[in-house]
């Protein structure tokens, strides 16, 4: 008996140490992950001189709301977070739109799977190329377009840099549908519209959710394009971060007042399709 | 209610045919069930009738109209599913009630229908339920209830009994025949299980490969098999086949095996002569039809297994290579395995078979 015991003893002892260290670790991650957030928190929260002293300052003693005051009252920064709102929700809402319309087409088309195959390569070479290579020729075709410094110029531009990611997302989600269920809404009388937005698209929510996220982020987050193609009227959020950096001086304060307004929206937008993600991230990562 | 005619109907997938010059009218209020293997073609056909599927050649009338070129939706025909096809993310009510909402009816309408055929098939404490709330027997209700809402002229079952179990299908089996009997409906039902089609059709239509084998009445296709394949599909356990060979002497004519021999009478070897290839043959007898033991009985045999069903036995006799089914009554435990016994055929219901062919001479 004391022997068995001994052996349960250890397998205990062992089992509580890899716990332990498993939570270390999980630990760990979570504070790699999080310590960026938290620390543009309390420094949009510190005074001027609390924010560049060594040793840092994790826990500040005194704290101020001005850098707030100063973003919202005196940059006038409203214009700017509209613009980013309208930018970003208007790539979300084209982009699933016409993404789950293309996926589901494709999904349910009669196409040779060669030319099908064809079609979602063509389409997934779109994003291989990276922005950086295609922001020039960009520039150029929307100052032809007299859309320069506008918000339509940058929905346009994201809308086609989401477009495959929702395609190929979508695309697994309306493949995995069983067929039965299709039929049954044809018996039914369903048309091809009635089809898509009354039995698929509600059958695909963790899709739709997961694709949802990843174009608002890229909207809502998205410098590159909208530095290049905007300069007073359409300029976004991280237009408004970057100018806060000059050959002088970096304003901390209304950079990281600013940063945590980027970041809330996104945060309530995710925590809302939470439900959905885990399914659509994980299974978008399988088909397509 | 309606009658379905398909004429010359062909379906192919690439080189694959799935259903070969298929010719059948279904007349008004039958219940016909397409029965046969897995691949078979029925499901195929049944998607055409539907117009899930167009024909690769052929013409499908409903109630006299040429059907081949309106959508599924128009063709007054519902649907029963084997996997139901409920859709998740409505509630029972509005699984039931969404064709008729798809076809613009009044709201009132609808809830009417929908009471009504809850209360028919004993779901009406189920409405607010969604699909996965549901055991597998009241899904199939919803599914059923979604075809009968719709009133229309042809009901189509693909399979609707395979996913349940046992005991929930025989009693279902029952359940449907009295159901589609009130409704007075056209019914064109798939399965795969013999003792389903036997037991709730009008009329088979046995298919394999393709092409349909026979059609009729349950008992004249039980009792007079076109072929081996019919005579081996229907019958539980399978009809036996044993091969054997025409030999006529004395101005008679036996069959001969290698075990034993079986005398026949005028008219079976007029038969044969009518309608057999060759000499070669193979004996058909089901194993209800075989006596054990008794008066008459002339093949030696063994008893190798004994399978007490309950209220009667299955026995597999060993007579010389090959083995031999027979079911009977439960006979007294003194008969046991590894004995040596007789066996004899019911003359009445032999049936002999083309080796070549393997059409049924009788």
């Amino acid at each position: 008996m004391s022997n068995i015991q001994n052996i349960l003893f250890r397998y205990r002892m062992k089992q509580g140490a890899q716990k332990i260290i498993v939570y270390l670790m999980i630990l760990i991650i979570i504070a790699v992950v999080v310590f960026p957030f938290y620390w543009l928190i309390t420094t949009s929260i510190k005074f001027e001189g609390d924010m560049q002293t060594f040793p840092p300052i994790f826990f500040p003693a005194r704290t101020t709301f001005q850098h707030y005051i100063d973003v919202f009252v005196k940059s006038g920064i409203g214009k700017n977070l509209r613009n980013s709102l309208v930018v970003a929700v208007s790539t979300t809402f084209l982009s699933v739109l016409f993404g789950s319309l293309a996926a589901y087409s494709i999904a349910k088309s009669y196409l040779a799977r060669k030319f099908r195959t064809g079609f979602l390569v063509a389409v997934l070479v779109i994003r291989i190329f990276p922005p950086v290579v295609t922001t020039m020729p960009y520039f150029l075709i929307i100052t032809r377009l007299g859309l320069y410094d506008t918000l339509i110029s940058m929905i346009i531009t994201y809308v086609a840099y989401c477009l495959p990611f929702v395609i190929w997302l979508m695309l697994g989600f309306f493949q995995e549908m069983p067929h039965e269920i299709e039929k049954a809404s044809i018996v039914d009388g369903c048309s091809v519209w009635q089809r898509f937005y009354r039995i698929s698209l509600p059958l695909t929510l963790p899709g739709l959710a997961t694709t949802s996220v990843f174009c608002f982020i890229l909207g809502w987050n998205e410098f590159l394009y909208a530095s290049v193609l905007t300069s007073q009227n359409a300029k976004t959020l991280p237009v408004v971060i970057a100018s806060y950096i000059s050959d002088q001086r970096i304003q901390w304060g209304p950079m990281t007042a600013t940063g945590v307004l980027l970041v809330i929206p996104v945060l309530i937008f995710a925590i809302a399709a939470q439900k959905y993600l885990v399914r659509g991230l994980t299974f978008g990562a399988v088909k397509g | 209610m309606a009658e379905i005619k398909l004429e010359h109907v062909t379906k192919k997938f690439g080189k694959v045919i799935a259903v070969d010059d298929f010719n059948l009218t279904v007349k008004d209020r039958e219940f016909l069930t397409l029965v046969g293997p897995s691949g078979c073609g029925k499901s195929t056909t049944l998607n055409i009738i539907a117009g899930l599927e167009d024909p690769s050649s052929g013409y499908i009338y409903i109630d006299g109209d040429l059907a081949n070129v309106k959508h599924p939706g128009k063709r007054n025909i519902a649907m029963v599913f084997q996997s139901y096809a409920l859709y998740p993310h409505m509630n029972v009510f509005e699984n039931i009630g969404f064709g008729l909402r798809v076809r613009g009816m009044k709201k009132d309408e609808v809830k009417k229908r929908i009471e009504e055929a809850a209360e028919l098939l004993g779901i009406d404490d189920l409405l607010d339920r969604k699909p996965r709330e549901l055991s597998g027997g009241q899904r199939q209700r919803v599914a059923l209830g979604r075809a009968i809402v719709r009133d229309p002229a042809v009901f189509l079952l693909d399979e609707p009994l395979s996913n349940l179990d046992a005991k929930l299908r025989i009693q279902m089996r029952a359940d449907l025949r009295l159901l589609f009997e009130r409704l007075e409906g056209t019914v064109v039902y798939v399965t795969h299980d013999q003792a389903e089609a036997m037991t709730l059709s009008d009329r088979l239509v046995i298919m394999k490969d393709g092409l349909v084998q026979q059609v009729g009445p349950p008992a004249e296709v039980y009792d007079y098999p076109a072929n081996i394949f019919v005579g081996g599909f229907l019958g539980s356990p399978t009809m036996n086949f044993i091969n054997c060979s025409l030999e006529k002497r004395d101005g008679s004519g036996f069959l001969k095996t290698d075990d034993f021999e079986i005398k026949l009478n005028d008219k079976q070897i007029s038969a044969i002569d009518k309608t057999a290839s060759s000499n070669e043959l193979v004996i058909g007898i089901r194993p209800e039809d075989i006596r054990i033991g008794g008066e008459g009985c002339t093949i030696s045999c063994k008893i190798e297994v004994i399978e007490n069903m309950g209220s009667e036995s299955i026995y597999y006799f060993r007579v010389g290579e090959r083995r031999i089914v027979a079911t009977a009554e439960r006979m007294d435990d003194s008969i046991g395995g590894r004995q040596e016994c007789r066996i004899g055929f019911n003359m009445a219901k032999l049936h002999v078979f083309d080796r070549k062919t393997e059409q049924a001479a009788f």
